[in-house]
């Protein structure tokens, strides 16, 4: 069962009555209930692992919390006034017990993840090298991944770090914790949520609201027609055209990645719009994943706009810990044996950066085209900071203004075409094949003047449906960017509003293609 | 002093800005995670003070007497 079937609505239908039916103090045990319910129906039987990640997070966060409160208790309850360097002994000692609970918990979920994940990469790879002298290879594992276990355990990780630091007080109920961890709508797909976000709207009791359920509603139908109508249509053209990259030019390959663009954010923003309205219905209010990522001005820029909650873990969890640990700060003091100073200094950052591009190609794949694809974000990215002030001195010698409109319209459609050019790397099966199409798309690159060729064999009807969804979509980013739009609609009379509802649904029924070929339904439920 | 040393650390930094103003360094995106981390190098080593993971929270960084004050409590604890 995925979120964008019937049958998950009827359900959602019911499960909402329940949840306002119940008093308002077991209304979390029904999400609960409910969330376990859908994790089960979306066809996933390996309760085990969530329990375990909820088992481990409940021990591990309260182990911590304890050595924070004994440590206080300590330094007020102390017999004589502590010195400076006394009071900093015990902070240390306590740290240093703390990070070993923390370390617990990060080996035991990450472990599981890196088994059934990268478990069979890791020996696929192991056995073209004993290949290379002659050994046999050994089995691969088959493990069966369960839905949602990147998104899940990388939430899961986030609150274990915010206990850490002392951000966040930890829930000592385990029940509640699961709840945390296994909340239904966010549950194969995300948003990553924060803890000290997500929990308490979680574990409070509300009455209904009409606002709430008439905003959750105007989200769900937005989404599901970018999803219905961009994406499902859009997706056997992009797939289509990559499934015959041998027979078709560089040109045609470009246009591909275009549409790949296009039904990937349509797939997944729809997703996450879905998502953000099912949990305004019950009241609680989910991140958002995404502020117009196609209007950003550089790839770094684009990064902070596109999957929001992830590129914000990477950064918070592993951008600022790696780059100002030890190993980073000596990275650059070697580097300024021989660099100028301003790249040297730059040497802690770049180190964090190549971590976090290599860590969310992985994530995004066991496989050496999406690490390829990471590294490539993290190349350009990285360059563009380093040349920084050659590109000012272009500029200024071009006498490009910076806030001039066509140059900032130039900015993002550079932006756009460089996101596109890397989505050869999802968009072709295997890294051999995205390798060829880079090739071909550099050195095969014959513009199409006759336009039927941008579109191979695809129904014509299927592209004027895209296109209608796309128009209708990029109007609407665009009003986003000048205020709330849903605040917009609201205001409106009931006629106006009922009128957009009613031609969003008949958009939805009459151009959807309600194409669930892909896991889970959706693109992004597969990683 | 510190405060004189601070204001020429985030002038070199982001000459532009005029940091005195503002007072949601991060929280409106001013300050980016590379300009963030280049910051805390730039601390560390002008202030002999070693900012941690556990440092590292928006409310931190978001204004100049934020910064004053986390330079301030992390010398005391040296």
């Amino acid at each position: 069962m995925s979120v964008n079937q019937l049958s998950f609505f009827a359900l959602f239908f019911l499960s909402v009555i329940l949840y306002y039916c119940v008093p308002r103090k077991c209304q979390w045990m029904a999400l609960l209930g409910i969330s376990l319910l859908f994790y089960h129906l979306m066809g996933v039987d390996n309760f085990i692992y969530v329990l375990v990640t909820a088992g481990t997070l409940t021990w591990t966060t309260g182990k911590m919390y304890q050595i924070d409160c004994c440590l206080e208790e300590e330094l007020k309850n102390a017999p004589a006034k502590l010195t400076r360097s006394e009071k900093k002994e015990k902070k240390a000692q306590a740290k240093s017990r703390k990070k070993r609970w923390l370390l617990c918990m990060i080996f035991i979920n990450l472990g599981i993840l890196l088994v059934l994940k990268y478990g069979d990469f890791f020996v696929h790879n192991a056995n073209r090298i004993l290949g290379v002298f002659g050994i046999d290879g050994m089995n691969k594992l088959g493990l069966v991944v369960p839905l949602g276990l990147s998104y899940y355990t990388l939430q899961a990780i986030g609150y274990a770090l915010d206990v850490y630091k002392g951000k966040s007080v930890p829930e000592k109920n385990p029940c509640k914790v699961l709840l945390f961890v296994t909340f239904f709508p966010q549950m194969t797909q995300g948003p990553i949520g924060r803890f000290g976000e997500l929990a308490p709207q979680l574990y409070v009791g509300r009455t209904f609201s009409y606002k709430n359920l008439s905003y959750g509603c105007q989200r769900i139908l937005w989404g599901m027609m970018k999803k219905t109508v961009i994406a499902d249509n859009l997706r056997p053209l992009a797939t289509g055209i990559f499934h015959q990259y041998k027979t078709v030019d560089g040109f045609t390959l470009f246009m591909a990645c275009i549409y790949t663009t296009f039904q990937i954010y349509a797939d997944f923003s729809g997703y996450s719009d879905i998502v953000c309205g099912i949990g305004e219905i019950y009241g609680i209010r989910m991140e958002e994943n995404f502020t117009q990522p196609f209007f950003s001005k550089s790839l770094s820029e684009y990064w902070r706009r596109w999957h929001i909650s992830l590129s914000s873990w990477f950064r918070d969890y592993i951008f600022y810990p790696a780059s100002i640990s030890k190993s980073a700060v000596s990275f650059g003091k070697f580097g300024g044996r021989f660099l100028p100073p301003r790249i040297s200094k730059m040497f802690p950052a770049v180190f964090a950066l190549s971590l976090v591009w290599i860590s969310t190609g992985l994530w995004h794949d066991a496989s050496w085209r999406y690490i390829l694809w990471g590294a490539a974000n993290g190349a350009i990215i990285i360059s563009a900071i380093i040349l920084k002030p050659q590109f000012d001195a272009a500029k200024a010698k071009l006498h490009i203004r910076e806030d001039g409109g066509l140059w900032q319209v130039f900015c993002m459609i550079r932006t756009f075409l460089i996101v596109s050019l890397l989505k050869v790397f999802p968009g072709a099966g295997s890294t051999i094949g995205s390798l060829r199409i880079f090739k071909k798309i550099f050195f095969d690159f014959h513009p199409a003047l006759d336009y039927t060729l941008w579109f191979m064999d695809m129904e014509s009807y299927r592209l004027i449906y895209a296109a209608i969804g796309l128009v209708l979509f990029l109007i609407v980013s665009i009003l986003q960017t000048k205020g709330k739009v849903r605040d917009f609609l609201a205001a409106k009379p009931v006629v106006v509003r009922w009128a957009v509802y009613l031609f969003l649904l008949s958009l939805i029924m009459f151009m959807g293609a309600f194409d669930s070929t892909a896991i889970g339904g959706f693109e992004y439920a597969q990683f | 002093m510190m405060r004189e040393e601070l204001m020429e650390i985030l002038e070199r930094l982001r000459p532009e800005l005029e940091f005195e103003k503002e007072d949601k360094l991060i929280d409106d995106g001013i300050l980016d995670s590379f300009d963030l981390v280049s910051l805390i190098g730039e601390i560390n080593d002008s202030f002999d003070v070693e900012v941690s993971f556990d440092d590292i929270e928006p409310e931190n960084f978001n204004s100049v007497e934020a910064m004053l004050a986390l330079i301030t409590k992390l010398q005391e604890e040296e």
